[in-house]
């Protein structure tokens, strides 16, 4: 059964029972089998850290009261959430800005894209950690730094996708805004960005997950407050529960936001 | 020289398949010309290079005197795929022509000549429709609708009843002409843009649509090197009633020669 609800679309057919039975049923299957690895190695090979049991019940206590406040060193999960969420879309946001002119840009001439492109392969590949040092020269304060650590690596997905999404519109599309003299502006935004629109939202999905991933790394740099912030501060506290349970959330508040993006990929699509 | 349209020994390549070559063609003001001939000759190839979208690989095209420098206002086209954008609306694929070619109208004035267009195909119940909801002929009209919306001088026309019933065809073919004559029924329309008679270039399959339409017939040879085969002047006086050319003696002469023409002179041979 359990192969069934893993693997089988096509025996799932056969084993007459609502489809949404069967995926939440492999859903909670999945979480099992995960827990269940979980609590074997850290019972086994890694006996410090905590097992799935007890991080569950940290993780319960952070959530009952997550708005917390008692100064600069001890605030509730909601709010260093809150914080690492804004620091993410204030870097997400640069990001964008810079890359979907230039991936418009980019995409519209084969000049520009052979020109830029060794540049875009030397940057993208660079870790988050690199950058930060040079955040902090140009800014010379952490928190512009983190969110610029946050633009630099969320960035390239955009610009990417973008840019093949713009090279690739049809030669039909392009003759229609020629023979109606379609201004510069109206191409733009009656022609390419229209058609480009799920080559972007892709491009945003993919660079929403790095600067996500990143802010953690950023904030653990920068200190002071957010989530990255508070895992390391309870790894030196020794409070390896808390470590756990943060990155559960850190993982949930992920995928809220790469479902959200989805969401509206498939919207675009139909 | 002189003539409206010229087209003289245009050719035009695509890597090494010479598709068109040195095909001369001279088109007056107010005529209707039909260029027919078998699938893949070259007929949108021709078409495309007037519309400015290509350039001909040698010779020369001109308009007015003018030798063509890409896309014009005075130009409009409907492609043989329609080339709607699916991603607006009906009537906004024809406000968004209307809106760029006439920039001096008022806000206004443009969305009342995309309204009236829309009724001419009968679109307008269907304007907030996206191309991917209608059907092949509707998308057809709404296309139809954007290249007449544009007032152009010259309009090009790639097969454009090829999708729609034979009701829905005559009742276009008879609003065309009525276009093409500068008869606009619609008053606002007469004030706007006066009586200003049309030229029609226009490729159809249609041996009947081009009887009917057109002042002059250019039957194309097959490609490679596809050029004009033959000119053949359609001389049923105007304006034609529909049911008198059927009868009309020349018109049986005429589709017999055509018909001659494409399955027996310019027949598909198989090239060894
Ligand atoms: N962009 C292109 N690149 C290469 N070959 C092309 C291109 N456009 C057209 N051709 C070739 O040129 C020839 C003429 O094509 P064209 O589309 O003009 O034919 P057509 O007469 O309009 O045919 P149909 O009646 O099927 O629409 C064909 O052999 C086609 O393969
Ligand atoms: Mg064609």
């Amino acid at each position: 059964m359990q192969r069934a609800a893993l693997f089988g679309r096509s025996t799932r057919k056969k084993l007459k029972a609502p489809r949404w039975i069967w995926s939440s049923l492999s859903v909670v299957v999945g979480f099992l089998l995960f827990g269940a690895v979980w609590y074997l190695l850290s019972h086994t090979v890694a006996p410090r850290v905590p097992d799935p049991l007890a991080t569950l019940q940290t993780f319960l206590e952070l959530i009952r009261n997550p708005f917390y406040d008692n100064g600069p060193n001890d605030k509730g999960i909601a709010i260093q959430l809150g914080v690492s969420l804004l620091r993410v879309f204030a870097g997400f946001l640069l990001g964008v800005l810079i890359a979907l002119p230039l991936g418009v840009l980019v995409g519209s001439s084969e000049l520009l894209r052979g020109a830029l492109n060794p540049v875009i392969q030397l940057l993208r590949p660079v870790s988050p950690l690199a950058w930060f040092p040079v955040g902090l020269a140009a800014f010379a304060a952490s928190e512009k730094a983190a969110v610029f650590v946050i633009a630099i690596c969320s960035l390239w997905p955009t610009l990417i996708n973008t840019a093949a999404g713009i090279a690739s519109v049809p030669e039909d599309y392009k003759n229609v805004a020629r023979v109606f003299r379609f201004s510069p502006w109206k191409y733009l935004t009656r022609v390419l960005l229209p058609y480009a629109l799920v080559y972007i939202l892709t491009g945003f999905r993919l660079g929403l997950g790095i600067a996500w991933m990143v802010i953690v790394a950023a904030e653990m740099l920068s200190g002071g407050t957010g989530v990255g912030f508070f895992i390391w501060d309870s790894y030196n506290a020794l409070d390896l529960n808390r470590v756990m349970a943060a990155i559960l959330l850190v993982g949930l508040v992920g995928w809220v936001l790469d479902s959200v993006l989805g969401y509206a990929l498939r919207k675009v699509r139909v | 020289m002189g003539g409206y349209l010229l087209l003289s020994e245009v050719s035009k390549r695509f890597g090494s398949y010479v598709a068109v070559e040195k095909f001369s063609l001279r088109v007056e003001q107010g005529e209707v010309v039909s260029l027919i001939g078998h699938s893949g000759c070259g007929k949108s190839t021709v078409l495309s290079m007037v519309a400015g979208l290509s350039r001909p690989t040698s010779g020369r095209i001109t308009l007015e005197g003018r030798e063509l420098d890409g896309p014009g206002p005075d130009r409009g086209v409907v492609f043989q795929n329609y080339s709607l954008l699916p991603w607006l609306t009906v009537y906004q694929n024809v406000y968004e022509a209307v809106d760029s070619v006439h920039r001096d109208l008022t806000a206004e004035d443009k969305a009342r000549v995309a309204e009236k267009f829309l009724r001419i195909v009968r679109m307008w119940e269907h304007r907030y429709k996206r191309p991917g909801e209608v059907s092949g002929g509707m998308k057809q009209r709404t296309a139809l609708a954007r290249a007449l919306a544009i007032n152009p001088k010259l309009l090009l026309l790639d097969e454009p009843f090829g999708a729609l019933d034979a009701l829905t065809r005559t009742t276009l073919q008879d609003q065309l002409l009525n276009i093409w004559n500068a008869a606009f029924e619609d008053a606002f329309l007469r004030a706007l843009w006066g009586e200003e008679q049309k030229t029609i270039l226009l490729v159809t399959h249609d041996i009947d649509e081009a009887i009917y339409l057109s002042d002059r017939i250019v039957v194309m040879t097959n490609g490679p090197r596809a050029t004009v085969g033959e000119v053949v002047e359609v001389g049923l006086e105007r304006p034609r009633d529909r049911k008198r050319v059927l009868e009309h003696r020349t018109y049986v002469e005429l589709k017999e020669y055509l018909l001659y023409l494409l399955t027996e002179k310019y027949g598909r041979q198989e090239v060894a």
